[in-house]
């Protein structure tokens, strides 16, 4: 570079002397222009120097690039561990909201969201009939044959419908879970035989009378022992011998049911009967769209064909989901994902505010760094980093707490919620927990990041104006953590009190020492009159039983899946249509029912004996409900007639008034009732209620089995259970979602209250100056005190207010999973704003009184 | 005389511009620059050789010992044709920042 310098230098000076000056002082002169050549060779050094590193770390670019991460990393991990407790509760909370989410997802996607376990379940429809009323039923079996022969949209349809056969077997009689099926079911759904074959079509059509059966692998492995040459084995189903002629991985197929038999659906049946179910799997690029209006066609074909029962029916397409997770369950579902949504950003509120802290304590770092010459980009990189090493930590403590909750979870909840214990933190719920912690994280440092570039691009800004930012922001973030949590409480509180409600009401019938059993009688063998003789026979031996106080039967046990309803009138006054007819739930019960559901009576007598013979099925009981209804609340209506299902139907005879009975839904009032004897109706799989005196419940019950089998040993008990048990199914979806939406309330209170917390202590440390001054200047400590809180309360008070205001309209989607409260309880509405000023005085306090203990000097001492 | 004060990554374009009509060698491009910014523009020689440096190990420029034009040994500098292409993209981003800062210096007050 000398020679280069020196023509420079010359250069320089044969200018200088061009202008005059003197070859000696033109020489002085350029050497001071050029200033130090070494110094300039030493720059130039340099420069190639750095572009040569830099073209080599643009080839090593990815190597490069790690490296920069990991010294971001090291970096991050130094600055986390420098400051223990705010980045503690920043893994805590992190590790709260995301393992929530999981949770919850991990249930929902079980017990709602998660597909059938058929292959390409999401092609499988559910075909039934709408009635001119709009609701959607079942298919009659003429109508199944000729949607099924008419369509074109579907693969294939298959008709199916339950049944709790009877298997006979040479020394006991069995119930069992069945389904008559169509020859196209296993097929259509996916499944294979594992041994021997499914149903072929001859066998399935009307009058085909095949003695065939195909059994689940469940019953196969638990009757048979699972032995291989079951092929052509003799089974009594409802009495008739039929032959086993295949085996299929059912138990995980069709949820439950383990013996099947042939639809053989009768085509001249009457078609107004809807008693069927029908299933379809739709052609590849139909839709369920397409399937409906096609349907519709043919609903329309078949009205024109057959008016008298098909007039004003349609038909009704939906997902075959929808068949297995009811809306209500839906709905509990949604409420449970919106309110882990609602802790989820209370989460991200928190971490923001833990962070922008620690940003604003970090200022000075960051100024340093900033003169250094680090690039915002690398500042934001940086805090990048930092969020990004909070969510690893945080990330499998999540996974880890889903884990050790979810036993808890499922625990609370019961085994008539769908599929609950095939929840699992599987892959799909270790996507939301990554969604989650990556939408946190990048949320949590967007606030810091802004305010950083904010500060670092202006350094002119002053200490104060900036903190004042922060602090507004923080107080902000307060104000949305108070709000989101006064929504979460209120949703808990709301169903707090619908639980009560519904737990507390007078059911009526007695739940505590009562035993619900079914008996099934085959069909085929015994006819009406000799079941109502064999249920008599039973019931007095029942009754025999030490510890029984009574037995009786109901055509529909309590809180059922039947829930029989019809129409009444008084036969006095007759209305001439249907519609103006009272619409009431009807049971049909031997003579001791009443006592042994523990119902008084009021007026009149109940049932006897003689009542349940053919000449006195015409005497009614009804509730003290339809009594009001019809006759008004003084009236004693034994005596009155009332006319049954429409004008001119069959009167009964009113004998006598009992208590209402609340036993169809926890969640929901039952109508008005009217009791029928069991001998007019003689139903073949009627429930039986057993009042077992205190204590004996558990010697009762094998008891009650081995009566039945010896008196009727074709007609097995089935499921004798404490009827608090299927309480506790009927209220479990309500019961479950107040229990999450509880411990969720516990932990939105305690991010809300950390965060006020956080803020007020800020608060104080930052206005430490001002404080001291005050004290010095002789303010009283409790103004000081008072100052300190009002700033803090009042980002509580605007919270509660805007999470009253996001309330109003959030809640009202709960109104249809309320029961005995409105979504505006005044109760509930009053309570929870209280709660939340609570827990914000009371965390907010802590740190303010901190503020008395700030030495007046302090003011004269710092800064 | 004061002279306007070089804005930081300037330097490599005025550079790169001083070379596009010839080479040149080192004086004659801080010459040029001067003269053609009405003396507005001093590029000193500390700034000057370590940027002809820079671009060259960046490919950006070439440099071989030639004779000047009074017939002395000088280092020539001129124009790659990667140089030529930076020039364009930095000139035309240079003007639309120029021509953006522009505007908002000139803007009408709001009043």
């Amino acid at each position: 570079m000398g020679e280069e310098f020196q023509f420079h230098l010359e250069m320089i000076v044969d200018e200088l002397v061009a202008a005059g000056w003197s070859r000696e002082e033109a020489k002085n002169e350029a050497r001071r222009r050029f200033g130090d050549p070494d110094l300039h060779s030493g720059a130039c050094l340099r420069e190639r120097e750095r572009e040569r590193k830099r073209r080599e770390a643009g080839m090593k670019g990815f190597v490069n690039w790690v490296d920069g991460v990991r010294q971001d990393v090291a970096f991050a991990i130094r600055q986390l561990v420098r400051r223990p407790t705010t980045n503690g509760l920043a893994v805590a909370t992190l590790t709260l909201g995301v393992g929530a989410t999981a949770l919850v997802y991990s249930v929902v996607h079980a017990v709602v969201l998660s597909g059938l376990p058929f292959p390409d379940d999401e092609r499988l429809v559910r075909v039934g009939q709408t009635s001119p009323q709009g609701r959607i039923h079942s298919i009659s079996e003429a109508n199944f044959v000729d949607f099924r022969l008419r369509q074109t949209t579907l693969v294939e349809m298959a008709g199916m419908a339950v049944e709790r056969p009877v298997l006979t077997f040479d020394d006991r009689a069995e119930s069992a879970a069945g389904m008559r099926v169509s020859h196209t079911f296993f097929g259509l759904l996916g499944l294979d035989p594992l041994l021997g074959r499914a149903f072929l079509a001859q066998e399935d059509v009307e009058g085909a009378d095949a003695r065939v059966v195909v059994i689940s692998e469940g019953e196969w492995r638990r009757r048979w022992g699972a032995d291989p040459d079951i092929l052509g084995t003799e089974l009594v189903v409802n009495g008739v011998s039929r032959s086993i002629i295949g085996v299929v991985p059912s138990d995980r197929g069709w949820p439950g049911v383990g013996v099947f038999t042939p639809l053989a659906p009768l085509e001249v049946e009457e078609r107004g009967s809807q008693d069927i179910e029908a299933i379809g799997r739709m052609r590849p690029g139909v839709s369920v769209e397409d399937v409906q209006s096609e349907m519709d066609v043919i609903a329309a074909a078949l009205a024109e064909l057959y008016p008298d029962a098909n007039d004003g029916w349609g038909a009704s397409v939906r997902p075959l989901q929808t068949y297995f997770v009811g809306g209500r369950q839906t709905r509990f579902g949604n409420l449970l994902l919106g309110a882990v949504g609602l802790l989820l950003l209370m989460a991200c509120a928190s971490i923001t505010n833990l962070r922008i802290a620690q940003a604003s304590g970090r200022r000075h770092e960051i100024r340093v760094r900033a003169a250094l010459g680090a690039d915002r980009r690398r500042l934001r990189s940086q805090l990048l980093v930092e969020g990004a090493v909070l969510a690893l930590i945080a990330g499998p403590f999540a996974i880890l707490f889903a884990k050790a909750a979810l036993p808890l979870v499922r625990a609370l909840g019961s085994s008539s919620m769908g599929r609950l214990d095939d929840a699992t933190v599987g892959l799909p719920v270790l996507g939301v927990a990554l969604a989650a912690g990556v939408i946190t994280i990048l949320a949590s440092g967007l606030a810091p990041a802004l305010m950083l570039e904010k500060d670092g691009g202006s350094g002119a800004l002053r200490d104060r104006s900036s903190r004042g930012a922060g602090s507004r922001v923080r107080g902000a973030l307060v104000s949305v953590q108070f709000a989101l949590a006064v929504a979460v409480v209120l949703s808990a509180g709301l169903m707090m009190r619908s639980f009560t409600a519904m737990t507390a009401r007078d059911l009526g019938i007695e739940l505590e020492g009562m035993v619900v059993a079914s008996i099934r009688m085959p069909v085929n063998e015994y006819a009406p009159e000799e079941r109502v003789q064999h249920v008599g026979r039973l019931m007095d031996e029942l009754e025999a039983i030490p510890g029984v106080v009574a037995a009786g039967v109901t055509h529909a046990p309590p809180f059922g899946w039947m829930q029989p309803s019809n129409f009444v009138a008084d036969s006095e006054n007759e209305p001439d249509r249907q519609e103006d007819f009272q619409r009431v739930s009807w049971r049909a019960v031997s003579e001791n029912y009443f006592t042994a559901a523990g119902l008084t009576l009021l007026s009149g007598r109940t049932f006897e004996r003689r009542d349940m013979e053919s000449d006195g099925s015409h005497r009614v009981i009804i509730d003290r409900g339809l009594a009001d209804t019809i006759w008004g609340s003084s009236s004693d209506p034994v005596g009155e007639r009332l006319t049954w299902f429409m004008p001119g139907g069959r009167q009964y005879e009113v004998i006598g008034i009992v208590e209402p009975a609340q036993d169809e839904r926890m969640d929901a009032d039952t109508r008005p009732r009217i009791y029928r004897s069991y001998g007019s109706v003689a139903w073949y799989n009627p429930g039986v209620i057993v009042r077992v005196a205190p204590g004996s419940t558990s010697q009762v019950i094998p008891q009650l089995r081995e009566t039945t089998a010896r008196m009727l040993p074709a007609v097995p008990l089935i499921d004798p259970v404490r009827v608090q048990d299927s309480v506790r199914d009927a209220v479990a979806w309500p019961r479950f979602t107040m229990g999450i939406l509880s411990a969720f309330s516990a932990a939105a209170l305690l991010l809300a209250a950390l965060g006020i917390f956080g803020v007020t202590a800020f608060g104080v440390t930052s206005r430490r100056r001002e404080i001291g001054l005050r004290v010095a200047l002789g303010a009283r400590p409790a103004g000081v005190v008072a100052l300190i809180l009002r700033s803090s309360l009042g980002f509580a008070i605007l919270g509660i207010l805007g999470g009253l205001a996001l309330a109003f309209g959030t809640t009202r989607l709960m109104t249809s999973l309320l029961y005995g409260v409105t979504p505006l309880d005044p109760t509930t509405w009053a309570a929870v704003p209280l709660v939340l000023a609570t827990v914000a005085v009371a965390a907010a306090w802590l740190p303010a009184r901190r503020a008395l203990r700030i030495p007046a000097r302090s003011a004269m001492v710092e800064e | 005389m004061s002279n306007l004060e070089l804005i930081r990554g300037t330097v490599d374009m005025l550079v790169l511009r001083a070379l596009v009509d010839a080479p040149k060698h080192g004086y004659a491009v801080a010459q040029w620059i001067r003269a053609t910014s009405n003396e507005e523009l001093l590029l000193e020689e500390g700034a000057l050789y370590p940027a002809l440096h820079r671009l060259a190990e960046r490919g950006w420029v070439m440099s071989e010992w030639g004779l000047s034009e009074n017939n002395r040994r000088a280092k020539f500098y001129s124009l790659t044709g990667e140089g030529e292409a930076q020039l364009t993209e930095r000139r035309s981003s240079w003007e639309r920042y120029a021509a953006a800062v522009g505007g908002v210096l000139n803007a009408e007050s709001d009043g």
